[in-house]
């Protein structure tokens, strides 16, 4: 880490310059007046006591020991896990960084970790979606979740019976884990009376609230259905060796009356390709991939009918620990007859034999 | 800056006063009293042993590259006449008769009571400047450092220091001089076809090897195994001419100039975009992270202009896409890595390539 000798040499005329490393602390950002605001916006939802992440980085004393962490975290696009590229859509609550922020926070992190002055943060807080009220019905894990001292993951499926006599539209469901530090995603299945399985219908990943559908359109919980909750538990090196018990909840949001049913299109790629063309007009609102093993990159566009494409997602170097749905900044419409393509490589260029699919949560145009 | 000045200056400071002043051109930090490379601009622990870290305070001495001596003014060497090069120096107070005592402040000693004296120190990873004429890395362990030399034709030597650039011998070390090389895509391997031992010189002062003669530039990989049974790192060298100790090459820096106009700050990164390809085709490698961070300070200036440019998310993503390369280009340029360097490389130039094709910059 060098920019300081640029400065020296500055300050120090025309002399010569030097092959320097290594300068104490030579950043003009601090902790509380530069660093904190971008750490709560952008990962204090995880990184907080208590949290997912096994360190918080809302306070100084937990931070700045993580310094050279945080920005190989960073320089690798490991963290904040979003992975999506900007050139290709806009969503909504995105963690990623921004040019000056990556370079505030590895400056700051190569450059001696200065404190500052705790008066002059500022407390944005983290930016989550979430339902402005209480939910309409909570449904609790039947039973105590227990994750064995001697385990360091596991996925537990479970179905919850919302035993609603009438069909009713869901405006969001949202995922309360109730032991946040030891949960780490979760998927939510509409399975239709006197069936085993269902359509995905909600996801949440640790540090995300819940997905609130625009007003008109709504999920359907036909009268009988269940839920089916497919929880991944993970610990962190702060509860290695330690049990955890966990009874997380599912919380339901009616919208009034009836609305648009939203409804998921799963597009297959098999070999890293797939070609998906739509039989009806449909609104999208978001996308989930789902994807077992790291992906180099994937691209999911719409061919439209006057030849022109239009890209849905791309997402790099994306970590299959971090699913999620993304949320779009605006609904799109695409009429019937566009092809989705969908496009994926792996990280060492072998080819991807297994299936990967992207979900597409739609409404009826 | 004059250390008899300051020692002068500092005799009238109260003793043990609570709060450290500093003088013109010094800081004040905090350092693990063991691991001296530890550093932090505030209290805390040492992030290698957990020992609380003690004040101290650092300034800037003008140093010749071969031999111990400083100045507080640049200059040239009164010994060799070389130019005299800035290096970080830690100042304390020490009784002339009880090493052990080391204070912040000047005073007397607690043992014997004697007036302490200034005294300075080379801190660690201050100095990356070549000794022999060569070209300097530092280890991954940013313990190690050392300067590859290619003094005479078919001569390769490597010279050792640790993390304050104090020579240490060769003998414990082992490398060899790796001249040809054959990758394999399929199993991703990397197959050593020429390559010849670094053995330590009689004297100890650095390892050599004796390769066959040939034209300049001449590339070199050591591969260097610091402690027993590690692993053997690599250091890609590239030398465009026969080291001279006369004649050490130092990166020019100025001041950066940013444009206002955001075409001119795009055709500003473009030109340093070349200086980083450049350095990376002749082996530049310690030198790279001039253009890089002068690239990402520019790309910094260029933030603002996003909302109005034709494609703001495109751009948005070069920028922040240049920034982590040009840090990476910095942090790798120091280990002498050329396989890290050039992967950050390709990062960069995909992000230089999107910037310049926004504002219509010919590359």
């Amino acid at each position: 880490m060098k920019p300081a000798i640029v400065a020296a040499a500055l300050a120090l005329a025309a002399a010569p310059t030097s092959l320097e490393a290594h300068k104490p602390t030579k950043t003009r950002f601090t902790y509380h007046r530069d660093v904190l605001p971008i750490f709560e916006t952008r990962c204090g939802s995880c990184h907080r006591q208590g949290g997912v992440a096994p360190m918080s980085l809302l306070a100084y004393k937990d931070t700045f020991p993580w310094a050279v962490s945080i920005k190989n975290q960073v320089l690798s696009l490991s963290m904040p896990p979003w992975f999506a590229d900007e050139r290709y859509g806009a969503f909504r609550h995105s963690p990623s960084l921004t040019a000056s922020e990556v370079n505030t926070i590895v400056d700051w992190c190569l450059g001696g970790t200065p404190e500052g002055d705790p008066a002059e943060a500022r407390h944005p807080g983290p930016t989550v979606e979430t339902p402005r009220s209480e939910p309409d019905l909570v449904l609790e894990l039947p039973e105590e979740f227990v994750l064995a001292a001697d385990r360091a993951e596991a996925v537990h499926e479970v179905r919850l019976e919302p035993d609603l006599r009438r069909e009713r539209f869901l405006r969001s469901i949202e995922f309360r884990p109730e032991r946040p530090n030891a949960v780490r995603s979760a998927l939510v299945f509409v399975v239709p009376k006197g069936k085993n399985v269902g359509a995905p219908a909600a996801s949440w990943v640790a540090g995300e609230g819940a997905e609130v559908w625009p007003e008109g359109r709504g999920v359907r919980l036909p009268a009988g259905a269940s839920l089916l909750v497919r929880i991944h538990y993970k610990k962190t090196w702060l509860d290695e060796g330690k049990e955890i018990r966990d009874r997380s909840r599912v919380g339901l949001y009616f919208a009034k009356g009836k609305a648009k049913p939203i409804e998921t299109l799963v597009v297959e790629a098999r070999d890293g390709v797939a070609m998906y063309p739509l039989t009806r007009d449909v609104e999208m609102l978001s996308l989930l991939p789902m994807v077992e093993s790291p992906i180099e990159s994937l691209i999911a566009e719409a061919l439209l009918h006057d030849g022109a494409t239009v890209a849905l997602i791309g997402l790099r170097r994306f970590d299959p620990a971090w699913p999620r749905t993304y949320r779009l900044e605006k609904p799109m419409v695409l009429r019937k007859g566009t092809r989705l393509r969908l496009t994926l490589a792996s990280p060492d260029g072998s080819s991807l034999r297994a299936a990967h699919q992207v979900v597409l949560n739609v409404a009826p145009n | 800056m004059n250390l008899g000045w300051l020692a002068l200056a500092w005799l009238g400071a109260a003793v043990g006063s609570e709060s450290a002043q500093t003088q013109a051109g010094e800081e004040l930090i905090w350092t693990c009293p063991v691991h001296r490379e530890e550093t932090s601009a505030n209290e805390g622990l040492c992030a290698q042993c957990g020992r609380p870290l003690a004040r101290a305070r650092v300034t800037v001495v003008w140093s010749c590259p071969l031999h111990a001596l400083s100045e507080p003014e640049p200059g040239k060497c009164r010994v060799c006449g070389r130019d005299l090069r800035p290096v970080s120096h830690e100042v304390f107070f020490a009784c002339p008769m009880h090493p052990e005592v080391r204070e912040l402040e000047p005073g007397s000693c607690p043992i014997c009571r004697m007036a302490l004296v200034s005294s300075t120190s080379a801190r660690p990873h201050q100095d990356h400047n070549p000794k022999h004429g060569g070209i300097f890395f530092m280890a991954s362990d940013a313990w190690h450092h050392l300067e590859g030399v290619y003094p005479e034709d078919g001569v390769f030597r490597v010279h050792l220091y640790d993390n304050f650039s104090r020579p240490l011998s060769s003998k414990p070390f082992k490398g060899r001089a790796v001249l040809k090389e054959s990758f394999d895509p399929a199993t991703r391997e990397t197959k050593e076809l020429v390559a010849y031992p670094l053995l330590p010189s009689r004297d100890g002062s650095y390892l050599e090897a004796r390769v066959p003669t040939g034209s300049l530039p001449r590339e070199v990989a050591a591969k260097i195994q610091f402690e027993k049974d590690g692993p053997f790192e690599r250091f890609d060298f590239v030398f465009a001419s026969l080291s001279s100790s006369t004649a050490v090459a130092a990166p020019t820096t100025g001041e950066l100039v940013v444009p206002e106009d955001p075409v001119a700050i795009a055709a500003a990164i473009v030109e340093r975009d070349r200086r980083v390809q450049d350095l990376l085709a002749r082996g530049g490698f310690t030198e790279i992270y001039v253009p890089a961070l002068e690239a990402k300070d520019l790309a910094l200036a260029l933030e603002r202009h996003v909302s109005s440019s034709k494609d703001p998310a495109s751009l948005a993503w070069a920028l922040k896409e240049l920034v982590r390369a040009a840090w990476l280009l910095d942090d790798y340029g120091d280990l002498g890595n050329k396989e890290k360097l050039l992967l950050a490389y390709d990062r960069f130039q995909e992000a230089a390539a999107q910037i310049a094709s926004s504002y219509g910059v010919a590359r």
